[in-house]
């Protein structure tokens, strides 16, 4: 599946500099970027690749210790930390420099290629239909889903809904065009979640079609609550995704006659063995946050055995499936360089897609049964766990529970920062200060937020510390928390319904808790005796 | 500079520092008593002895003698500072050093307490001073309450600052934790009384060990306790927290007799306080002499302060504790420390339905109504307004 992914990836980069009709003189002027980039990839590969033995050791240990269930040691978080040090300085000095990156290729681009890549649907080129003009369809696809998702909702989370909207609505639209607008979606939405399952299963595509005309599906997805994730991505998003990429070299290269296109190379992953005890590892974090019972473990069990045979009987096709979506995303991808997309591959992009979609669905229709059961065998208080989890190796402190009960804050490093900040003279403060904002712009944008958002927050740095330093001890004891959150990346908001049940499905459904369970259940059976 | 030249230069400094210290010793021998802070009061309960001794009436004191001069509990030379940390005999005269010195200043939910039948969801204040009157080898916040007041970092923050800080902040309480507030009992009980005129709740996190007539005047004012029992015999108590055992029942008792609604927090050590028989000894104890009623918390140990050396409490020993306690009779019992564990939902006895549904510190689901169940309308023990 990564290979698949990185293939579209790379596929996508292929598309959109073939729609840029770039001049010799732009490709020129990307070139250096582009090779920067590569030769950052392959660093990355290379380190991946030294550290393996580190990496595997460290994991190891951390993973008997997450079995053990007995807290994990400094030792382990270190093995494990210190085998990703490598790589992930490289992407987070990859993340640093992107918006010089982002600024060379605007600077580069003309207004209306920026626009076309600000409007660049990935993979339209690869959708049914004479180019781009798929779109629609698509467009249909996502209202339909959107309704989909607008039946899910709560009331609660319904109510909301008018104001999302009125928020995503583009500026341009006059105040009174957007009441009548929103009334109007709203209006739709509602019929949608008024409907019976057959009703709605009836007439969902002539509702999605009366929302496709009626708004921009931004909008509506802000309605859905996928705006929860996060402020919706802008333009230097959009080109960091498209354009900065290590294909974009070889492309160049390509195009200016430099060197043939490269073969495509699979992205640099640990072996398979590791990949699972990363997997165990995350897996373990969940597990030992929800506190399950040995019933609860021995129902999860039947539930995932039952899950694991149906998966093992669709195996082979999706396994076969896979394999010819690989080989028709390199035969895209060799149309690609040849600058268009032959009729032939276009059919069977169709027939493939068409397929790999229906067996999508009904997997997905099998999952839910199976979701729906695990869901039953939690309690709420697990649900909504499972719902705030976020996959990680290291145990992120909500799972490890630092506020104890009776016990004082732990001061984190921000807040530490922050008090030594209030105690260092003014001088020292306004030269430390550029090294203080770098570094925040590397940690903010290590986490993926928009450019936009993190500029705003590293100008805040300045404000933070002139409040910290201006005010009394007990003040700032109080609150040297709500400071640090003006500066620090925004806490993970809890998934809405339909993630969740892709996150249980995702999860909960792994075949790789069996063994986990086994033992568990084992260990306190002995407990018990 | 040479290897040579280093060592020749550390050694030098380090016998200088050596010096200073001796003459600085010296110094305060010369003075006979340490030097009397403007910020320090004149401690509430003790009573003076000829010869310039003082003997403190806060709490039974040390078991084992908090004097190396006298040698007896409580019994403070000229010059001596008590077991406590905060608390300093000046020529005949009992100080303490803790008073308006805040050694934390938070915004806690009440649920932290754990306070699980007082006011649920409220945010509180949540103010400690340095000092404890007991020494349990397994405080989590040793590091403020194993302190002296000059030892670590304090702010200043005077009874009428704190009440001030808890109104501007919308708070509905104020808790006074993390370290015992017996050992700052002056600050705690001004602070209490002036919170109480300005309408606010008063909650305190205490190990318990304090007189009866300071805890009587401290029950004036405060409306909920939470009181932690470490062990179960005055041996564990001599041996692991400096103190002992019946002291802290006879607080829970008094705190019951005085009207206060009261939460019992029964810390699992692994091989230390998770013998079966004295859970269920415990359980019968709060049964009989507090009632039924009263809610208990099986919180779960994390390795800290003397005792980094043992495990994390097993859930399994937490909820076999938990099923003991109900066995016994208690009807709210509760797993504290691990946050989505369904035993820190409140259940109506009556429907045995969640009535409050606690992830970690918070209530994510309500169905009390005017202090009684929504389902099925059994009243629910607490002070829920």
């Amino acid at each position: 599946m990564r290979t698949l992914n990185s293939l579209l990836v790379d596929v996508g980069t292929w598309d959109v500099v073939n729609g840029l009709n770039l001049t010799p003189a732009q490709m020129q002027a990307l070139l250096p970027v582009a090779r920067e980039l590569r030769s950052e990839h392959e660093a990355i590969r290379v380190e991946r690749v030294d550290s393996v033995g580190d990496f595997d050791r460290g994991i190891r240990k951390l993973r008997a210790e997450l079995l053990a269930n007995n807290g994990v040691t400094d030792e382990a978080k270190a093995a494990v930390a210190k085998a990703e040090s490598g790589w992930k300085a490289i992407e987070t000095r990859q993340d640093v420099l992107a918006p010089d990156r982002i600024r060379v290729i605007r600077e580069t681009l003309t207004p209306q290629q920026v626009e076309f890549v600000a409007e660049y649907s990935p993979g339209a080129a690869l959708r049914p239909g004479a180019g781009r003009g798929g779109q629609a369809g698509a467009g249909l696809d996502k209202a339909e889903a959107l309704l989909v998702r607008v039946r899910l909702l709560t009331p609660q989370q319904f109510e909301r809904a008018p104001q999302r909207l009125r928020q995503m609505l583009p500026a341009r639209i006059p105040p009174d065009r957007v009441a009548a607008l929103s009334g109007q979606v709203l209006g739709i939405l509602t019929e949608a979640r008024a409907m019976s399952d057959a009703d709605f299963e009836s007439r969902k595509g002539e509702l999605a079609q009366r929302l496709v005309d009626l708004v921009p599906q931004r909008a509506g997805a802000a309605v859905a609550g996928r705006g929860k994730r996060g402020p919706a991505p802008d333009l230097d998003a959009k080109i960091a995704r498209t354009l900065l990429t290590p294909a974009l070299a070889t492309v160049l290269e390509a195009k200016l006659g430099i060197a043939k296109p490269a073969p495509f190379e699979p992205p640099a992953a640990y072996p398979q063995e590791l990949e699972s005890l990363v997997n165990d590892v995350r897996l373990l974090n969940l597990v030992n946050s929800l506190y399950l019972t040995p019933e609860q473990m021995k129902a999860l069990s039947g539930i995932i055995s039952r899950a694991q045979t149906e998966r093992g009987a669709v195996r082979p096709q999706v396994e076969a499936q896979l394999g010819k979506l690989i080989t028709l995303a390199s035969d895209v991808r060799g149309n690609m360089a040849a600058g268009t997309l032959t009729a032939q591959t276009r059919e069977r992009i169709r027939t493939e897609g068409a397929r790999g979609m229906q067996e999508r669905r009904a997997w997905d229709a099998r999952t839910a049964v199976y979701v729906k059961e695990v869901k039953g065998v939690l309690n709420d208080n697990q649900v909504c766990l499972v719902s705030e989890f976020i996959p990680c190796l290291i145990p992120v402190k909500n799972l490890t529970n630092p506020e104890r009960i009776g016990q004082a804050q732990n001061t984190e490093g921000a807040e530490k920062m922050l008090a030594r900040a209030r105690e260092a003279p003014e001088q020292q403060v306004e030269a430390m200060l550029p090294r203080a904002q770098e570094r925040l712009r590397g940690l903010l944008l290590h986490k993926h937020l928009p450019t936009a958002e993190v500029e705003r927050k590293v100008a805040e740095l300045p404000r933070v510390i002139e409040e910290a330093r201006a005010m009394s001890d007990a003040d700032f004891e109080l609150h040297k928390a709500d400071l640090v959150k003006r500066v620090a990346p925004p806490d993970v908001p809890a998934v809405h319904d339909v993630q969740l049940d892709k996150r249980i499905g995702e999860y909960l459904l792994s075949p790789n808790l069996l063994p986990i369970f086994e033992q568990r259940m084992a260990a306190e059976k002995v407990a018990s005796k | 500079m040479s290897r040579r030249e280093f060592l020749r230069i550390a050694g030098t400094t380090t016998a200088a520092c050596a010096c200073a210290g001796w003459l600085g010793g010296l110094a305060e021998t010369a003075q006979g008593a340490p030097r009397i802070r403007s910020s320090w009061r004149e401690a509430e309960y003790y009573y003076r002895l000829p010869g310039n001794v003082v003997q403190c009436t806060l709490c039974p004191c040390s078991p084992t003698g908090c004097s190396r001069v006298t040698g007896k509990p409580g019994r403070l030379a000229d010059g001596e500072t008590c077991v406590c940390h905060v608390r300093t005999n000046v020529g005949g005269t009992f100080y303490v050093t803790n008073y308006g010195r805040a050694a934390s200043l938070h915004l806690d939910p009440i649920e932290k307490n754990p306070t699980y039948h007082f006011l649920p969801g409220a945010q509180a204040l949540a103010v400690s001073a340095p000092g404890c009157t007991l020494g349990c080898k397994c405080c989590q916040n040793w590091e403020m309450s194993q302190a002296a007041t000059d030892d670590i970092r304090t702010v200043d923050a005077p009874p009428e600052d704190i009440v001030r800080r808890a109104l501007a902040e919308k708070r509905r309480a104020i808790t006074y934790t993390y370290t015992d507030a017996a050992a700052f009992f002056e600050y705690a009980r001004d602070t209490a009384k002036l919170a109480r005129s300005r309408g606010l709740a008063n909650t305190m996190v205490t190990g318990g060990y304090i007189s009866t007539e300071p805890l009587t005047e401290l029950c004036r004012y405060v409306d909920a306790f939470s009181v932690s029992v470490k062990g179960f015999s005055d041996d564990y108590y001599r041996d692991n927290c400096r103190g002992q055992l019946s002291t802290v029942l006879e607080t829970m008792k008094t705190v019951r007799e005085q009207g206060r609604w009261l939460e019992v927090v029964v810390l699992v050590i692994p091989t230390m306080s998770d013998d079966m028989a004295k859970i269920k000894w415990m359980a019968g104890w709060v049964r009989d002499n507090l009632g039924a009623d009263t809610p208990v918390h099986f919180s779960r140990f994390w390795p800290a302060y003397k005792l980094k050396n043992l495990p994390q409490t097993p859930i399994s020993t937490l909820e076999r504790a938990r099923s003991i306690a109900r066995g016994e009779g208690l009807r709210f019992v509760y797993i504290g420390n691990l946050p989505g564990h369904e035993a820190a939902n409140t259940y109506c006895p009556a429907c045995k339905k969640v009535v409050l549904r606690r992830v970690g510190f918070r209530v994510i689901e309500d169905n009390m109504k005017g202090g009684k169940c929504r389902f099925c309308g059994a009243g629910i023990p607490g002070r829920w307004v």
